[in-house]
């Protein structure tokens, strides 16, 4: 009951397009930008975007509505959540060990992907005053060489993001969402409007589409589902934790649908935006930051409004950055306050410093500490990406999947879905108890093997 | 199914010509591309002389249905124009008046007493429609300005 209490104060989505709006800007990130459409062209065009359609369809919807019900029932952070569902469910209350697991995966994404978000700022301004004297892969290196350039910019990133999120779900996220993603949009359609009039469209709609079902192969099936899993924002707790702010009225399959095609709509729409510009400029499609810090400011270097179309597009990535980022600072700060361990303002710059500090070991990792080793052979950006993006998270998305479908007890999933077709119902069952388990499983059993 | 559906799935249906006219330049290129943006540009004039026609079918007794004649016929002119610039290869300015015409019966029409009285599934259908072909032709007019796929290139 205390921690019913402690989420009303905390407060709840105003409107059911604001959880949309929040969820896509969680799930649309640097991956849907720089990393779905290299994955679609150089993996049968058309062919992966089918696969990757079933995929969402079998594993990234079911595990999200899991996310959603588990969330909007508890109202807590994942942590709560977990807790509070498995005891209703009769189950042990160790599956909280699931939303640890979600916080602190979310927490080690955040440190690196601070970093990466601040080079993005940064290219606002080089792009805007680039020359193009300097080559596109030297001012690459340059920008990456600077231990105090990278701090700076991820220092920048994590104050905007700790702001936000100490602003609370109302006044902070929930407000900024509704002008973060508008303006993404804006931006994505600006930039697909200018590759349509000025990039080689035909050839960039070739590269997407054209299905080639040559090109698939058993890793095309393994690099769909991951693409799928991943680019949801599932197994960190993010969902959740934005589920139990969700209105009790508001339809939780139609809605897990809407962010998934809006998701899948942004990343398609980056790559028709990106890719035209690519062609036209004859430079090679990668994925990446190769591609957009390296090829497409050499290409605004040598484009028309280069210095203007050149910071649009930074701006674009800058936002979708900044909207994935409160997501993964959300869980870890509504579980705090929840608990009443400290305020919501102060759990936000708590958690933002401990997100800082591990940061700067991966600014690092770019320049002074690139030869040292942490896990295996990887270095320390790579060894967080590698314990939360390749561990922590298929291991979170699986138990989910395990518990919603096996354990949770059915009456209150019942209660959560409301009036759904019972085709529908049923098959989401079959997905979550058998196909969403199986395929994360394998994603899993793939990275680490 | 009640009328105002009817209408609607229908006008979607009458859509999916402008759809695949405006996408399939830019999936199949080469010389298909110019005669899909030229059948795009005949079967919107067609269009939308059957709109400029709509005007005598709304009642006589509404407010300037004088006027909503005139207008009527107007768009129906310019149905005729658009054929005529297509059939002397001034496709992009056909495009052009293509864009404008759509969007801006759709504002006339909305200025009409018969609009007021419609449904508001009626009202969302027509705003929807008379925006996805608008936008079609747009497409079309970014296929034809752009330089590696313009067919006079």
């Amino acid at each position: 009951m205390d921690i019913q209490r402690q989420l009303k104060s905390q407060g709840a989505w105003i409107g059911k397009w604001t959880f949309i709006l929040a969820a896509t800007g969680s799930a649309v990130g640097l991956g849907n930008i720089w990393g779905f459409p290299y994955k679609a062209g150089t993996n049968g065009g058309g062919a992966f975007v089918l696969i990757y359609l079933g995929c969402i369809l079998v594993i990234g919807i079911p595990i999200m509505i899991s996310e959603i019900v588990l969330g909007r029932r508890a109202g807590n952070s994942p942590i709560n959540a977990m807790r509070s569902v498995a005891l209703e469910s009769n189950r042990s209350p160790a599956w909280q060990i699931v939303g640890w697991s979600g916080i602190f995966a979310g927490v080690l994404i955040l440190s690196f992907y601070s970093v990466i978000a601040g080079i993005c700022l940064n290219y606002i301004f080089i792009s805007a005053s680039s020359s193009g004297l300097i080559a596109s892969p030297e001012q690459f290196t340059d920008v990456i060489s600077s231990p105090i350039n990278l701090i700076f910019w991820h220092t920048v990133f994590m104050i905007l993001t700790a702001l936000i999120v100490s602003a609370g779900i109302k006044d902070g996220i929930g407000r900024m969402v509704k002008i973060l993603m508008p303006l993404l949009g804006f931006l994505m359609i600006f930039m697909v409007i200018y590759s349509i009039i000025n990039g080689d469209f035909s050839r960039a709609v070739s590269f997407l589409f054209a299905p080639d079902f040559s090109n698939v192969t058993s890793d095309t099936l393994l690099q769909a589902m991951g693409q799928a899993f991943f680019s949801l924002s599932l197994g960190m707790g993010s969902i959740m934790a934005y589920g139990a702010y969700m209105p009790k009225d508001q339809k939780v399959v139609s809605t897990s649908f809407t962010v998934a095609s809006l998701d899948t709509l942004i990343a398609i729409l980056a790559g028709l935006a990106i890719f035209p510009i690519i062609f036209a400029f004859n430079l090679e499609p990668n994925s990446g930051p190769g591609l957009v810090f390296v090829s497409m400011l050499s290409a605004f270097n040598q484009m028309q409004f280069g210095q203007f179309i050149g910071p649009l597009f930074f701006i674009l990535l800058s936002v979708a950055a900044l909207s994935s980022s409160i997501s993964l600072l959300e869980p870890g700060v509504a579980y705090l306050s929840e608990e009443n361990i400290l305020s919501r303002r102060r759990s936000a710059e708590i958690i933002s410093f401990f997100v800082w500090i591990l940061g700067i070991g991966s600014a690092l990792s770019f320049n002074i500490w690139s030869d040292l080793s942490l896990i295996g052979d990887r270095n320390f950006l790579d060894s967080m990406d590698f314990i939360a993006n390749q561990i922590l998270l298929p291991l979170g998305g699986m138990l989910i999947a395990i518990f919603v479908g096996w354990f949770m007890k059915k009456s209150l999933i019942e209660n959560e879905l409301g009036l759904i077709n019972t085709y529908l119902y049923f098959l989401w069952r079959f997905f979550v108890k058998f196909i969403a388990p199986v395929c994360v499983g394998y994603i899993f059993y793939s990275q680490i093997f | 199914m009640n009328i105002s559906n009817f209408k609607s799935t229908y006008g979607y249906i009458g859509f999916l010509p402008f759809a695949f006219l405006s996408i399939a330049p830019w999936i199949v290129g080469s010389e298909i591309s110019k005669i899909a943006i030229v059948f795009q540009l005949a079967y919107g004039s067609i269009i939308l002389t059957f709109l400029g026609g709509m005007a005598w079918g709304w009642s006589d007794d509404q407010k300037n249905q004088k006027f909503n004649l005139s207008i009527g016929i107007l768009y129906s002119l310019i149905g005729c124009l658009i054929l005529f610039l297509t059939y002397y290869d001034i496709i992009f300015i056909a495009l052009i008046i293509s864009v404008f015409s759509f969007q801006s019966f759709y504002y006339f029409e909305k200025s009409t007493e018969f609009f007021k009285f419609r449904d508001d599934d009626y009202k969302k259908f027509r705003k929807m429609l008379s925006l996805l072909v608008s936008i079609s032709f747009l497409i079309s007019s970014a296929y034809w300005i752009n330089p590696y796929s313009n067919p006079l290139i």
